[in-house]
């Protein structure tokens, strides 16, 4: 079993380390953005099979960054973390099932479980921008 | 206010040697005066002052020592007359002359149930007719008769002279020897240099005319009968001027010179025309002095209504001065306006001793209580367990007067021996009813006699009263209102904080994320057992307790914001106070997408404020503020909060919005209850924050901002600017 990359992405210094940490000791490798601009400026997205990123963000939200990799053809899987169900989230979740909630604070099972799966959707679905994979699927 | 009763005192308290050698000698004087005014060889004298002399002092003694005071004059009256005749005659004439005085004297307190005073019109047609009139007249019957059996004379001329005389005696000594009593009880020396003059002059005019009369100048008539009008005008000057005594004063100068005058033969009369000129000066000298009594007592009575109208008048003023001072008094200034204007209506009244005590809810006294026992500050008066008595049957019966002597009845022995024990003689309760609820007590005491509360007193005091209780139970229902208000702003707070559940759970679950995963990492380590990961579990220990800690801020932060406080001072720095708010807002800010800017002045002073109310302000400034600007399409969406400080405004907060902005014309009507432009809300935010600031101090207005959103602005003292305390019951 190869080592997946997550990327975090969150402004929260606490939720950042915590959660950095537990995915480490897990095995997993980790990068971790206080936010989607130093994520998009610094980052290669190429390098991560999972990102997880928080929703409510200064600036430019979670949402946001994600409609950006979408529009740009990323097919790269996302997790949202959030610790506040809103209205918008459940809408952006039904429309997109490569789109996982996950409400803070989650158990470590509940975590690996929604990198796994989204992990393996992305890679059924394949690599490819055609017209069967999730991110086509966003209306 | 309170006139010494003093007739009955006079005779009641002066000692009884004292009090006989005084009728004694003054009987001695009075006969030798009379005596003198005789026409020898008849025994009656022209002017016999005596037994006037007698009823004036029996009038002003207690019944039970009229015996000595008729045993007192004997002696004088023997010594004088055992000279002329002989003893029979003279005890004789002593006893008609003390039935002369019984009657008169035992007449006139018969009928006048009052101490005697010649103050009424009532008052001077009793002693008219029955001590000048009716006792003179029966008394001279057994009086002639000893005096025609024993000496020769005519029975009907001893009794005409005599009653003639009598008459003229009593109405012309009683009055006098009053008024007399009364410059002994220091009545003088209320008179003013002006009234002094004015007697004098008038006594010189009266003896100038008598000196006129006996020189007989040749312009005058030899006739006998002018210097009846000659005078006339000096007793009428008297009348008017120095009441019913110095008209009997004035009377008995003239009596006693012009009749001194005539038995001697000196000015208009010579030996023939003596008898006939003396008839003539008593009748006329009694016409004028019963007219001029009469006109005297009317004149006395509208001067006493005048005067009874004047002070009517005076507590009118008082009373509407009273009254238009609580119209609109802020309930804080009540309880100084109380003490105030208890001491005004004590000095109007003349007392000493005032109290007012409140009710609590349950009807029990003493709440709190003003008064104004100057004299020994320690004096305290539980009312409540001094005057059970007083205080129950006050609620139901209005008015109470208590007094420490026996007649009270039964089940006030308690409130007596308190009377008692402070040294008081009366005291009345009036209490304080408003709208048919009795909210407290005025009660007056006074500590020297009794005093008898009458009516017109007691309806004064009810009036008063009546004032006092409008403004007590407005004063009960301010702090009422204030107590619902803070209530309601419990609750506003309670359902904001309803509002900010949401950001906050998300506050909360920030650092408890971090906990949670950081516990679960280690929990690996430990399984894991790798000796080189002993760092990283300190670490995180460490950063698990900074997460729990940051958890338990916010906890404590939404606790401060419910719980509902008493209204504290303390000095409360307003930029931090905004940072914190800030903090709490700023999940709330990014869910609306909204950016909230903090502006603020490094020399802003501190307020001394309630830190808690003071925030809710802040809070609920900037979140209307947030909510404004998030549903406007105007793009950059900003909130900006910003605190100055300069010289129009010692400290200066205002938020400004980039939302639609303020309904044209609505600046004052979004401060009151009630207001609110969105679909869920009470519209209570905005008055309640106002309630608070201006409680501070301070004031809050709304205004449009430059990028026609919304401004509100909020303005307070400084910490050494003196904030006063509420009255809170």
């Amino acid at each position: 079993m190869d080592v997946l990359s997550v990327c975090v992405i969150d402004d929260d210094l606490a939720v950042r380390r915590g959660i950095t940490r537990l995915l480490e000791i897990s095995g997993y490798r980790v990068e971790a953005y206080a936010s989607p601009l130093a994520f998009l400026q610094d980052a290669t997205l190429s390098n991560f099979d999972c990102l997880l990123m928080d929703v409510r963000m200064p600036g430019f939200t979670g949402f946001d960054l994600y409609d950006r990799l979408t529009s740009a053809g990323c097919s790269v899987p996302v997790i949202f973390i959030t610790g506040h169900a809103d209205a918008n989230m459940a809408g952006h979740a039904v429309r997109s099932e490569s789109v996982k909630v996950l409400v803070k604070p989650f158990d470590e099972q509940a975590l690996f479980d929604a990198i796994r799966q989204a992990v393996e959707t992305a890679r059924r679905a394949g690599h490819s921008t055609g017209p069967n994979t999730g991110m086509a699927a966003r209306g | 206010m309170e006139r010494r009763d003093f007739s009955t005192q006079f005779g009641a308290t002066s000692h009884p040697v004292v009090l006989a050698v005084l009728v004694c000698a003054a009987y001695y004087a009075a006969a030798v005066v009379g005596l003198a005014l005789r026409f020898p060889p008849a025994t009656t004298s022209v002017l016999w002052p005596p037994n006037a002399l007698l009823t004036a002092m029996l009038l002003f003694t207690p019944t039970r020592r009229w015996w000595l005071v008729l045993l007192a004059a004997l002696p004088a009256h023997l010594v004088l007359e055992l000279r002329n005749w002989s003893t029979v005659v003279v005890a004789g004439l002593f006893a008609t002359n003390c039935s002369e005085a019984l009657l008169a004297a035992g007449g006139v307190r018969l009928l006048s149930r009052e101490p005697f005073r010649l103050g009424t019109v009532r008052q001077m047609a009793i002693f008219i007719g029955v001590a000048a009139l009716f006792a003179p007249l029966v008394s001279s019957f057994p009086d002639a008769a000893v005096v025609s059996s024993f000496h020769s004379e005519r029975y009907w001329d001893v009794w005409n002279r005599r009653v003639v005389s009598n008459v003229l005696s009593e109405l012309a000594v009683v009055p006098t020897v009053a008024g007399a009593i009364g410059v002994a009880a220091g009545s003088l020396w209320r008179w003013r240099g002006r009234r002094w003059m004015e007697a004098s002059v008038l006594f010189a005019g009266l003896v100038a005319t008598a000196l006129l009369v006996s020189r007989q100048p040749a312009f005058m008539p030899g006739n006998p009968r002018w210097p009846l009008v000659v005078f006339l005008p000096i007793l009428l000057w008297a009348a008017l001027r120095f009441g019913p005594e110095g008209v009997a004063l004035s009377l008995l100068a003239t009596a006693v010179l012009t009749l001194g005058a005539a038995t001697h033969g000196v000015g208009p009369f010579n030996q023939q025309s003596a008898d006939e000129g003396v008839r003539t000066l008593q009748i006329f000298l009694i016409v004028v002095a019963i007219s001029l009594m009469c006109a005297s007592a009317l004149d006395n009575e509208r001067r006493r209504a005048e005067r009874a109208l004047s002070e009517r008048l005076q507590f009118e003023e008082v009373l509407s001065r009273m009254s238009a001072a609580f119209v609109g008094l802020p309930c804080d200034e009540m309880p100084r306006a109380f003490a105030f204007w208890l001491e005004r209506l004590a000095g109007f009244f003349g007392w000493r001793d005032v109290l007012l005590a409140l009710y609590d809810e349950s009807q029990q006294v003493a709440l709190a209580h003003w008064s104004t026992f100057h004299a020994d500050p320690h004096t305290r008066l539980s009312l409540r367990t001094e005057f059970p008595w007083a205080v129950e049957r006050v609620k139901t019966e209005g008015a109470i007067a208590l007094h420490v002597s026996e007649d009270m009845p039964a089940g006030a022995e308690q409130d007596r021996e308190a009377l008692a024990r402070h040294g008081l003689a009366s005291a009345v309760f009036v209490p304080l009813k408003s709208g048919g609820h009795v909210g407290g007590l005025i009660v007056i005491m006074t500590p020297t006699h009794r005093t008898e509360w009458a009516e017109p007193l007691l309806g004064k005091l009810r009036i008063a009263a009546d004032v006092l209780a409008n403004a007590l139970a407005r004063m009960r229902a301010e702090a009422a209102l204030r107590e619902s208000r803070d209530e309601l702003s419990h609750l506003t707070r309670v359902s904001a904080m309803g509002e900010l559940a949401a950001s906050l759970a998300h506050e909360l679950n920030q650092p408890l994320t971090g906990i949670l995963s950081n516990a679960q990492a280690a929990r690996h380590i430990l399984d894991a057992n790798e000796r080189r990961r002993r760092v990283d579990l300190q670490e995180i220990i460490r950063d698990v307790v900074e997460d729990a800690k940051r958890a338990r801020d916010v906890v404590g932060r939404m606790r401060d914001l419910l719980r509902k406080s008493a209204t504290e001072r303390a000095p409360v720095d307003l930029n931090e106070l905004v940072t914190v708010v800030a903090k709490i807002v700023t999940s709330d800010s990014l869910i609306r997408q909204v950016s909230l800017e903090l502006d603020l002045s490094p020399h802003a002073p501190r307020v001394e404020g309630d830190r808690v109310q003071l925030q809710q302000v802040v809070l609920n400034l900037t979140l209307n503020a947030l909510e404004a600007a998030s549903i406007s399409d105007h793009h950059p969406r900003t909130v900006l909060v910003k605190t100055e400080a300069n010289d129009r405004y010692p400290i200066h907060l205002f938020v400004r919005d980039t939302g639609p902005g303020l309904i044209a014309g609505s600046e004052q009507q979004v401060f009151e209850p009630f207001y609110t432009t969105k679909k869920s809300g009470m519209g209570m935010g905005l008055a309640i924050a106002r309630s608070i600031v201006e409680a501070h101090g301070g004031s809050i207005w709304a205004a449009t901002g430059r990028d026609r959103g919304a401004e509100f602005h909020l303005t307070l003292p400084a910490i050494d600017r003196t904030v006063t305390q509420p009255w809170t019951s």
